[in-house]
């Protein structure tokens, strides 16, 4: 069955995020009090996603390397999006990411008190991407930029668990239709399976966030639309693991969220056994 | 009462001897209570070995674990610290979220047996080569990935909400498996599709043999990777 493959140090998978830094990306993001701009969302959202992915992969020691990871951001230019230690390098061992945040920022966390109330806690919040909001949406380009790195990735790896490429856009491609080079990319395969697109859209419009929906049917725009059928079906393996998490599934369910958060993907992406009590 | 007793383990292929993650404790108290644990610690948490064995050695002192409750996870959090001060931020984070294990429990006194678990560690009980039954889980279908498990962050008040407890009487000559996740997986297939030879087969399997037996598993995948442990019990009751 594809999409098994076991995900360990000595077979690593790969994660690639597409970050829209297009001039749009200044718009507010959906309807939100206090309103924030599609650029924070966004960097929220991978800034959240990196986090998490580190703290899976964290143990005893320090952290395994599970997973490398690539981020590529495109607006004015298309490229590399890594800051500070990382800055210029596509793929790094998840390692490299834990150690080089741009910055930890020092946060105030509301937690429960363990009584029905909640308590203050200072916790550290590392940051690796700020927004950015400038000139255009070159989706076409982009995705052909992870399929190089995504390609050499697979030489160096044949029998991984296909790499997952996330895009974060608000959809508006200005490089033409992205349909035939997100096909192209997903046509990349390891042994295990097809490369895996999934994307995260956001959008101004104030409407109910949607978590990996199986039809189009409902998606409130065309951009939304055209997001929801480039997206990979989610594999047999990964939709039961979906399923356990309370999404409903079905056969034709995408990895595609409309102004909704993707951690819940870190959970699909199996390094071992996790509690269903760890939250 | 005597009680034979053998236990055998093997990391998770990839992984070193160190990086196990199970545990097991056996212990005689007097001639009357005999108590036997096994623990799997979660590879998504931290620290899970040191708490898979801080739980077993607590159920070999005494089954009961709420009154060591308290002392455990102190204990859990000194020995995660270390003494190191700060922790890198994902270390911080990792900690707060606790170890998880799951857990088995086997007491064995003249009278009963008497057996408590939480999560997918296994008891097998045998008479005369039958299965009189298995615990917590009893089909193959129940195994998934994302069990409900002991974690050093939760109250003994909800963590008991979800222990399972279970206890018999037993007999002269009778046989307890206690079985980690994956292997546990795979005796109930194999009783499952009536395999005669399974109950002697773990019988049989030595310190020598357990290695190539489990890598073999692992290759015809049948079992899942990941750590493996078996403690086999036979237990005699002793007439003066």
């Amino acid at each position: 069955m594809p999409y098994t493959a076991e995900i360990s140090r000595a077979n690593p998978t790969c994660l690639l995020f597409l970050i829209d830094q297009s001039g749009s990306m200044q718009d507010p993001f959906g309807s939100g009090e206090p309103v924030k701009k599609k650029a924070e969302a966004v960097a929220d959202a991978i800034n959240r996603l990196l986090q998490n992915f580190v703290i899976k992969c964290a143990k005893d020691e320090g952290v395994r390397d599970y997973f490398h990871v690539g981020v590529l951001g495109y607006g004015v230019e298309v490229g590399t999006a890594f800051g500070g230690a990382l800055r210029g390098r596509e793929l790094v061992p998840i390692s490299d990411i834990a150690n080089y945040p741009a910055r930890i920022e020092e946060r105030v966390k509301k937690v429960d008190d363990g009584a029905g109330g909640l308590i203050s806690q200072n916790i550290k919040f590392p940051v690796w991407f700020d927004p950015i909001a400038n000139g255009g949406t070159p989706m076409c380009q982009v995705l052909q930029q992870a399929q190089r790195i995504i390609s050499e990735w697979l030489k160096a790896h044949p029998n991984c668990f296909p790499p997952l490429v996330v895009n974060m856009t608000d959809g508006e491609s200005t490089d033409g239709d992205p349909s035939e080079a997100a096909l192209a990319l997903k046509n990349l395969k390891s042994s295990d399976g097809e490369t895996l697109l999934f994307n995260l859209h956001l959008s101004a419009q104030a409407c109910t966030p949607i978590e990996f929906p199986d039809t189009e049917l409902g998606l409130p725009d065309q951009y939304a639309k055209q997001l929801f059928q480039i997206s990979s079906a989610l594999p047999e393996a990964t939709r039961k693991i979906a399923q356990q998490e309370g999404y409903r599934v079905s056969a034709n369910t995408r990895g595609f969220t409309f102004n909704a958060d993707m951690v819940a993907m870190i959970k699909f992406l199996e390094i071992g056994t996790r509690p269903s009590n760890l939250r | 009462m005597r009680i034979e007793h053998s236990a055998l383990f093997l990391p998770k292929r990839g992984n070193t001897a160190a990086e196990y993650e199970d545990a097991f404790s056996y212990r005689l108290q007097g001639a009357e209570v005999a108590r036997c644990a096994i623990a799997d610690g979660a590879t998504e948490s931290s620290f899970a070995k040191v708490w898979a064995e801080l739980l077993v050695n607590a159920y070999s002192q005494d089954a009961n674990l709420a009154p060591q409750w308290a002392d455990l996870q102190a204990r859990w959090s000194a020995s995660a610290r270390n003494g190191a001060q700060p922790l890198p931020w994902y270390a911080e984070a990792k900690l707060a979220h606790g170890g998880f294990a799951a857990f088995l429990g086997l007491e064995i006194t003249p009278e009963k047996w008497q057996a408590c678990a939480l999560g997918d560690c296994c008891l097998f009980h045998l008479r005369n080569s039958e299965l009189q039954l298995a615990f917590p889980l009893q089909t193959s279908q129940e195994f998934n990935q994302s069990p409900f498990l002991v974690s050093s962050q939760d109250t003994w008040k909800n963590l008991a909400k979800h222990l399972a407890w279970l206890e018999n009487t037993w007999e002269t000559g009778d046989e307890f498996f206690l079985i980690s996740d994956a292997l546990a997986c795979w005796c109930l297939q194999q009783h499952e599709q009536n395999n005669p030879e399974l109950w002697q087969q773990l019988r049989d399997l030595n310190p020598e043999a357990f290695p190539e037996f489990i890598a073999q598993l692992r290759e015809q995948q049948q079992l899942r990777n990941d750590d493996v442990t078996l403690v086999r019990l036979r237990v005699h009751a002793v007439t003066s």
